[in-house]
This record gives structure tokens, sequence and C-alpha cells, in this order.
């Protein structure tokens, strides 16, 4: 019954938000099959002698099996007003009567309770049904609910309430169906069935074993097929509850739901549904057996999220969690993937995910640990948080970036300046025309002007040499861009157009050949030389709004200035210029040599 | 002291050969000084014994001075130390007199090494260095203008911090550890914004200056070193970085920084333009360094190299209150010193004794004309090795800054997920047993908001 349940209700090719929200968000699916059954009003339980009180009670509790509708508000309003009162008295009578729960009256009472919450849930009124933003559909008969309900739970904590009579009408059958309801969309109903499965857990040791193997399959189920179930927050509180009073040591059989079940919780895309327990119980694990924190660890860091921040968050809090209860050597264990992992984290350019992995420092005994091992921690996290602090967007991260910084420089002083001069030097390795091969994403970070740091905005000379690079294999587009969304607006401006317009007009007015772009070919570029020629005889201003009245290419200014400025640089740039014109051999023409002296002189 | 270098380098392979051992000694305890030069609280006052006559008219034993007067002064000085004839005959520590004659600095120093050995016979030690030209040794020390420049200039920059230790509970005040940890603030914030050594430098000295002069508040110290920052920041590459107030974590404004660097430029008489850097220890080694660079390339250049480490080590140790009260020279000789002491030992393959004697007597030459004495040198010796030792120990730093920790409202509310679980979870059910037991309650560190809540 409960496989179908949860396969019957997935249609994977059910329309999405077509339907409309007409309704209140209210559902039953209660159908009355009999025909309309006339409540007999019966006297009060209080009002009858003792010995007919057992006979009255199973009466009145068969006379509560009967079920009304509820989506039909108008509908018998005598009958569910007289089941109501019913139930209510027999609630009073579980409560305070003495003797009440005789041998006899333990089927009754469970035959009720069946009647009344056994039922095949709703469908879900919204498909799209997103458990944070969306109101959850309530249960349309919960004023019958809550007292059959109430009356359970009465029933199961009555100090009258016998295990070994009650084992005969609780059975796994019950049990079965009782979890199927953890699937209710109302809440109230789900704290309802959280409390009673506790105390049937609790109560029925015979049921224990049964209990654990049907939520471990609910949570299989739930993982790796449906990713629907709305009691998992639920269960996972029971299970916290028994985690906790787990004899140790561990049996394997627990050590396998932690690994198998537990940790998998994690992968699904709606964890923040049941996040708090699901940590809870992994934290109580680790508590009982601290050797289960590699396993523990590792998994997480198997199904770390790589697109969902929000989840990666919750990770980094459970972290942490997890990083306060642990123990030194477990922590030397783990620490080098787990801090590699927080290290991609800080540079996670979304600011919640970096802000929560830099907030780890400041637990103090995350801190102690650290401090402990900070020969293998700062190594891993340095590059990471050097780079960062020098691009990063959000001045909070900026601010946390200094705070781990200093932490780290308080820590080990030596260690940390070892660490910068490493870092520098790898930079300026890598700075190497001959070393970098890596693609070039344009809009880079480290291209975007850094706030309020205006004095470290200088074109690096690997940015210029790329530049240089995208001009050897007249990779136009790809320099225009970034020039064209006005990402470099700072470099044009008067000074290019003297440092870089001029020189090519310069040198093309000596007769120097120069391999410009394919558009500006045949007539039009004689056009444009002339037109600069006739610039040069202006002032710079009007050189500079004719230039951009005539739209001068910026490929061709852009061009010049790459050999013009390379040349303006030192010698090590000249260098890396002839290399370039080497490379590209007989086919490109430009020329860099000996043109110091056309370098215009203002 | 700078010996030591050498005792070490000697101490296992040749300490048979008496002979060079006991030229080293001799050599270390050369130290000759040509007059001393005393300059504090911009009042300047030479002394020269024998040669009064070389004193400008009017040049009175303390005279107040403007720092042009100051380089005029200077300059006079520098002329007349390299008239020829000039006799020095100041011993610093018990050692053989030494008299010597002939140019001093600016000149041909070797040649004048080789007039003492051969023209003054009645030199002792002269004498006992028989087999061993000394001449070979001497190394040929190159602008001693600017050292001398330096050495003058040197008083006007030096702080004399008189703290309280901490351990004294000394309330109002601003202690070594206080200072120290503002210094360790300073140079992380030279490593954020990527300064180059020099800033440090400067506002070290600057913080330190500012210290000596005034009593400050321990409330006012962040306030106090980071407008030092900025204004070293000023002086040495003319830039300005804005956030510092935020990075720092300062606790004041941008406008308290400005204020506070008004008031340290005025109380110091700083000239943030045209007003030229403080000598500071990274001058000395600067000049120390290039000087050795220029004389012992080969073995210098083997023990010391670019010397990445040692300013990294001159940063460290500057940032060391007991350190910082000593002469700007001195620390940077002791710390040139012990780079060479350290790398000398480790050089594989070991360097010949006559290049490490040469080396070390053209060190011993630096603190000649640094003036500066065995005692004193000694003396920082042993403080810098403290910092050192601390420093290469890789131990936690005794005075951490109290930094703030801020994430936005919307990490915050996500911070711990089983704070969600606030009301009483379920009851433990005991594995074994029916029996039911109260929820242990939960262990949980609170640091991250603990702290919050306290800021």
């Amino acid at each position: 019954m409960s496989s179908g349940a949860f396969v019957d209700r997935i249609d994977p090719f059910a329309k999405r938000s077509m339907k409309k929200k007409t309704k209140k968000p209210q559902g039953s699916s209660r159908y009355r099959t009999e025909q309309d059954v006339e409540l007999q009003p019966l006297a009060l339980l209080k009002d009858v002698p003792t010995c007919e009180q057992e006979d009255l009670f199973i009466r009145k509790l068969r006379q509560c099996c009967v079920s009304f509708d509820f989506m039909d508000p108008m509908a018998d309003l005598k009958g569910k007003e007289m089941k109501r009162s019913t139930l209510n008295e027999l609630l009073e009578h579980v409560t305070n009567g003495r003797g009440v729960l005789t041998e006899p009256v333990y089927p009754e009472i469970i035959k009720m309770i069946s009647a009344n919450l056994f039922r095949t849930l709703p469908p879900s009124e919204n498909p799209d049904f997103d458990p944070e933003e969306d109101d959850p559909t309530l249960e349309a008969s919960w004023p019958h609910l809550t007292l059959v309900y109430e009356l359970f739970l009465r029933f199961l904590e009555s100090s009258d309430f016998q295990p070994a009579i009650g084992k005969k009408v609780i059975d796994q059958k019950f049990v079965l169906q009782l979890l199927d309801l953890f699937d209710s969309e109302d809440p109230r109903e789900r704290d309802f069935l959280k409390t009673v499965l506790h105390r049937i857990y609790g109560k029925f040791l015979g049921l224990r074993a049964f209990i654990r193997k049907q939520i471990n399959n609910i949570f299989l189920r739930f993982v790796y097929e449906t990713e629907h179930f709305n009691g998992v927050g639920e269960l996972l509180e029971i299970l916290g509850s028994i985690i906790n009073g787990f004899a140790l040591p561990l049996k394997s059989e627990h050590k396998q739901f932690l690994v198998k079940v537990l940790i998998p919780l994690h992968k699904v895309k709606c964890l923040s549904m049941y996040h708090a327990q699901l940590a809870y119980c992994v934290v109580q694990f680790l508590e009982k057996d601290s050797t289960l924190t590699e396993p523990v660890i590792r998994g997480l860091l198997k199904y770390w999220p790589k697109t969902c921040s929000q989840k990666e968050v919750m990770f980094l809090g459970e972290i942490e969690e997890i990083l306060d209860v642990i123990e030194p050597l477990q922590f030397f264990k783990i620490q080098e993937p787990l801090f590699r992992q927080i290290a991609r984290c800080v540079s996670s350019p979304h600011f919640q995910v970096a802000e929560r992995a830099l907030y780890l420092w400041n637990n103090e005994y995350i801190m102690s640990l650290m401090e402990e091992n900070n020969k293998i921690i700062m190594p891993i996290m340095f590059p990471a948080l050097y780079r960062i602090s020098k691009e990063h967007w959000n001045q909070t991260i900026v601010a946390l970036i200094y705070n781990v910084l200093k932490t780290f420089m308080e820590m080990n002083s030596k260690l940390f300046d070892d660490l910068t001069a490493s870092y520098k030097a790898e930079r300026q390795k890598s700075d190497d025309p001959e070393e970098s091969t890596e693609v070039w994403n344009f809009p880079s970070t480290s291209l975007m002007p850094a706030p309020k740091r205006s004095f470290r905005r200088t074109p690096s000379k690997k940015e210029k040499q790329k530049v240089a690079k995208l001009v050897e294999k007249k990779s136009w587009q790809k320099i225009l861009g970034p020039i064209n969304k006005g990402m470099w607006k700072k470099w044009i401006n008067e000074e290019f157009y003297v440092r870089i317009v001029q020189p090519s007009i310069l040198r093309k007015m000596k007769g120097r050949k120069i391999d410009w772009p394919s558009e500006a070919s045949g007539d039009a570029s004689s056009k444009a030389a002339a037109a600069e020629v006739e610039l040069l005889s202006k002032s710079m201003s009007e050189r500079l709004q004719i230039a951009h009245k005539q739209k001068m290419k910026w490929t061709e200014m852009l061009g010049c200035w790459v050999f013009s400025g390379q040349m303006d640089d030192e010698e090590k740039d000249e260098s890396l210029m002839d290399s370039i014109s080497e490379k590209s051999g007989s086919k490109s023409q430009i020329s860099v040599e000996g043109d110091n002296e056309e370098e215009p002189t203002e | 002291m700078i010996l030591t270098i050498a005792f070490r380098y000697f101490g296992d392979k040749s300490m048979n050969d008496s002979h060079s051992n006991l030229m080293l000694r001799r050599t270390g305890a050369q130290l000759v000084s040509f007059g001393s030069v005393n300059c504090q609280n911009k009042c300047l006052e030479i002394t020269d014994p024998h040669h009064s006559s070389h004193q400008s008219p009017g040049r009175d034993r303390t005279e107040s001075l403007g720092d042009g007067r100051l380089k005029e002064m200077l300059n006079d000085f520098v002329n007349n130390m390299k008239q020829p004839g000039l006799r020095h005959s100041e011993r610093p520590v018990g050692s053989a007199v030494v008299s010597s004659e002939g140019p001093f600095l600016g000149c041909d120093w070797q040649r004048w090494q080789q007039q003492q050995h051969c023209g003054d016979s009645g030199n002792k030690w002269c004498a006992d260095v028989t087999g061993m030209d000394l001449a070979q040794l001497a190394p040929r020390p190159e602008a001693p203008d600017a050292l001398l420049t330096h050495i003058v200039l040197e008083q006007k920059y030096q702080p004399h911090l008189k703290l309280p230790t901490h351990s004294q509970k000394c309330s109002g005040e601003v202690t070594v550890g206080i200072r120290n940890g503002s210094a360790h603030v300073l140079r992380c914030l030279k490593v954020w914004y990527d300064m180059p050594s020099e800033v440090l430098f400067v506002a070290l000295n600057v913080m330190d200056r500012f210290l000596t002069r005034m009593k400050v508040k321990p409330k006012h110290m962040a306030c106090i070193s980071v407008s030092s920052f900025q204004l070293a920041c000023k002086v040495v590459c003319d830039c300005e970085p804005l956030d510092v107030a935020v990075i720092s974590q300062c606790k004041c404004s941008v406008g308290d920084l400005t204020r506070m660097q008004a008031i340290i430029a005025t109380k110091l008489g700083l000239q943030v333009e045209g007003g030229g850097t403080p000598t500071t220890a990274l001058t000395f080694l600067r000049l120390f360094h290039a000087a050795c660079l220029n004389h012992h390339d080969r073995l210098y250049q083997r023990l010391v190299g670019e010397g990445d480490d040692m300013w990294q080590r001159l940063e460290i140790v500057m940032c060391d209150a007991v350190c910082a009260n000593f002469r700007a020279c001195e620390v940077a000789l002791v710390v040139l010193c012990c780079q060479m002491d350290t790398a000398v030992s480790q050089l594989q393959p070991a360097a010949s004794s006559s290049d490490v004697l040469s080396l070390v007597a053209f060190v011993s030459h630096l603190q000649v004309a640094c003036n500066i004495s065995e005692a004193s040198f000694s003396a920082c010796h042993e403080a810098v090795l403290t910092v050192v030792a601390q420093y290469n120990g890789e131990t936690q730093m005794p005075h951490r800054q109290r930094l703030v920790w801020r994430v936005s409202q919307r990490t915050l509310r996500y911070l711990r997920p089983t704070d969600k679980l606030s009301r009483p979870t379920l009851p433990t059910i005991m594995e074994h047993g029916q029996g039911t037991v109260c929820a242990r309650p939960r262990m949980s560190s609170t640091s991250s908001q603990e702290s919050l809540a306290s800021v």
C-alpha cells in the first residue's frame, strides 16, 4: 500500500502550473460511500453506572467511526457536532477515568482511530508546491481529526495503558499506515503523528526495528525516487531522540543508517525543509562515536552542492556544527579535503557562501583547531584569501578576509610571510607569456575597477600581453567587446590618443605598412589614413572630437596602442614584442624596431 | 659581536689557526671613531677632540638647528672628515690604541688601510698580523656621504619609547604590548595594500616618535597607528588607501583619521610633501646591502642574495618596541649580521676563510663608520635575536587584534541549522529498555553569536 501511494502520485507528464488556485488551500479525500447514517444520541458516560460504562464507551467509539464530508461546510452539521462532542467526551473519559482501558476497549479504540486517520491523502493541490514559499493545504476535517489524534495520544500516554495488550492491536500494518500519513501536507497533523510515533517507538520494543526499517525505506525512496515527502523533518526529529539513546558501541546497522541514509539525504533539492533535524541527527551520531567523523565529512564533501548556493550555506552551517564537537584527532584526519572545499567556498562568487565560510573563523574552538594545524591549513587557504582580498566586490567579504588574514598572521607570522612571498612569486611566474596558456575571459573580476582602491587600477603586464596576443590572432571582436561595453573607458582618453593613435599615424606617414584588420582594407583604409593626417594638424581635443565623430575604428587605435604602448614600456616588453612579431613571421608586416624617434614629443 | 659569524665559521674547522683568530679579534676590536656626532631634539652637537680648529666659526657645542642648517653643517662635517691628516683616537671599547692618518671616508679606504698598516709601526695589532695581508681584507666602502648624512639624520628620527610593560597594570597608558599589537596591525595593512616596505618603516617610525613625545591613552592607539600608516603612505608613495578606516577596524571615522594625521604631522614637524622620508633602519640596511654587494659580490651574494628574508626579518624586528629604541643603523647592522650568521653555517660548499674574513672586516668597518659601540651592538643583537627566535619559532603572537566579524542579516539567520529546533525536541528513547530520559542539553559553541552580540 505504502509504495503505491508514493509512486502513483507522481505524474511525470503532469502539466505544471496549469491549475488556477481558486479554492482555499483545504483538501480532504473523504468520500462517504455508505448512505447517511443518522447518529443516535447516546447517554453521557458520567450518567451511567460504572458497570455499563465500558459498554457505552465502546458504543460511542463505534459511533465515532462515522466520517463526515468537510468539503461541504454545510453538510450534516448536526452529525458533525454530535461526533465532535462525543469525541470530546471520550477524550475526557480516557484522560480522567480510572480503569477505563480494559482489554476489550483496545481494539475498539484502534478501530476508531484507524477509521478516522487512515485515508488516502489527497493529491497536492499545487503540483509546484514549494514548501518554503507556499501555504500548505490544510486538512478540512481537522476539527474531528485533532480530537482523534489527541485521544490517541492520551490513550498511549495513559498510566493504564499496557503495551502487552496494545501490541496485539498496534501491529506492523498499523504502523505502516501511520507512517504513510507523514506525507500529509498539514503540519498540524504531522506534529501529532511525530509525537504519536515517538510514543509507539518508545513503548513497543518489538516494533522498533520494523519502524526504523520502514523509515529507512521512506527516506531511500525519497532520496532516490520521488524527492517528495512532507514528513522527512518529523521523522528525523524522532530519529534524533532515538539516536540520542543509542547504546555504545553503536551497532553496525546504525552506522550503516548514518552513511547510507542520512548522508545521502543531503543531496535532495529541498534540503532546507529538514536540514535542521538532519544536522541534529548527524551531530548526535558524531557525539556518540567520534570515529564516524571522517566518513561523515567525506560524505558531505561528496554531496557538496555545485550550483545551489543556498544549500551550500546550509552545508557550511552543518560543518560548523560538526566542527564544534569534533575531536582534534578526527580534525587532523579530514582537515585537508575539508579546507580545500572551504577555500573553494571562500572564493565563491556568491557572497553569502563566502561570508558563511569566512565566519567559521569566528568560532573559538575551530580557531584553536586551526591553530594547532596551521602549517597544513594556512597553505591551503592562503591563495584563495589573498586573491579575493584584491578583487572581491562585496565590502563585507573584504572585511572578513582581512580578519582571516590577520588571524593567520597572528597564528604564524613566518609562514604567513613565506606564503605571501611564494604566492607573489607564483603569480609572477604565471605572468610569463610562455607560461600562460589559459583562455582570456575578458570581463574577469580582476579587470573590474576595484572600488575605493583606485591606486591598484593599472592594466597589468599580463593584461597587456593578452591584448597583444589577441591582436596577433586578429581576434578583434574579443578586444572590441569590452571596449564597447565601456569597460576600458578610462583608457580611451586624450592620453590614449597621444600615445596610441598618433604614433600609428606617424608610422603610416613614414610609409610603414601596418597589417590592419580586414574591415579597414582598400579605399576605406586610405581614407582613414588621410583623415588621420588631417587630424594631426588639429589641437588635441579637436582631434579627439573628430576621431569620435568619424568613428575611427577602435580596433585600429587599439592595435597601435598595443605596439606603441609596448615600446613605451621597459625593454622587457620590447623583447616580448620581438617575440610576437617573430611568431607572426612574414604574414604580419608589423615592425616594431627603431620606432623610438617617431614617438610624439609632447 | 660581528665576529660571531666568523667564529661560527671558523669554530669547527680552523680553530687551530690561531693566526686568523687573532686577526679576527683585532679586526673586530678596531673600532675607530671619528669624533662623535650627537643630534638630539634637533640640536646638533659636533665634537672633535683633536680638531676643534676645523669647526666652522660660530658653531657652538650645542646649537639648535633647523633642517637646512643641519644639512649645511653636515656638508662641512663631511668635508672636514675628508681632509687628510685627520686623526681619530677615540676608542669605544677597551682595545689597542688605533691611530690613523690619512683620508678617512669618501676616499680610498683601502689605501687608508694600507697607510695605516705600513705607516704606524707602533700599532700593536698590526704587528701581530704577520703573514696576512690586511690590504687584501680591507674593503672599499662606497657612498659614505649618504651613510654619513643618514647617521646624522638618524638622531632626528630616533624614537625613545618609555612605555610600561604589559605586566604592570598601568591603566590609562599605552603599554609595550599595545604598541607591538598596533605595529603588527600596520604590518598586516602593509601586506593587505601591497605597500612597499618603506611605508611600514616610516609608519612605525612616525608612530613611535609620536608615542615618545605624547602620553597616549590605549583607546586612541588604533587611530594613531592607522593615521601614521596613512601619513607614511602619503610620504612614501603619494597615495592613500581610502578604505583603511573600515579595513583596519580602528573604530574611528575617516574624519578622525584626518584630524589625527594633522595632529601627528604638527607634533612631529612632518611635512607630507617634499619633506623627505625619515631615516629608518630600512634606509641603513639598504645602504649596507648595497655596499656589501659592491665589495663582496661573490660571498655576500651567496650569503644574502636578494635578501628577501632579510627585509622581512627587519620588518619583524622593527615591530618590536624594544628593538625600535635602538639606533636605526644598529638594528640594520645587527639584522645584516644575523642574516649572514645564519647563512654562513649553511653555505654549501663552505666559503673560503679569507672571503669570510674580508667580509667580516668590511662589516666591522661599517660598524665603525656608524659609530656603534660594541656594547650597544651586543645589546641590540640580543634584542633582535629574541624577536627573531620568536618569529622563527612560528608561535602564536602574544597580542591579538580584537576583530569584529560582521555578516549580512541573510547569512546571520542561517548561521546554525540546529538553532531552528528551538522548542524542546522529543525526549530521548534509550535503545535498551523502555525508560525515557530527558533530552541532554545541546552542547554548542555560541561564539559566533556571542561575539556578534558584543559588537
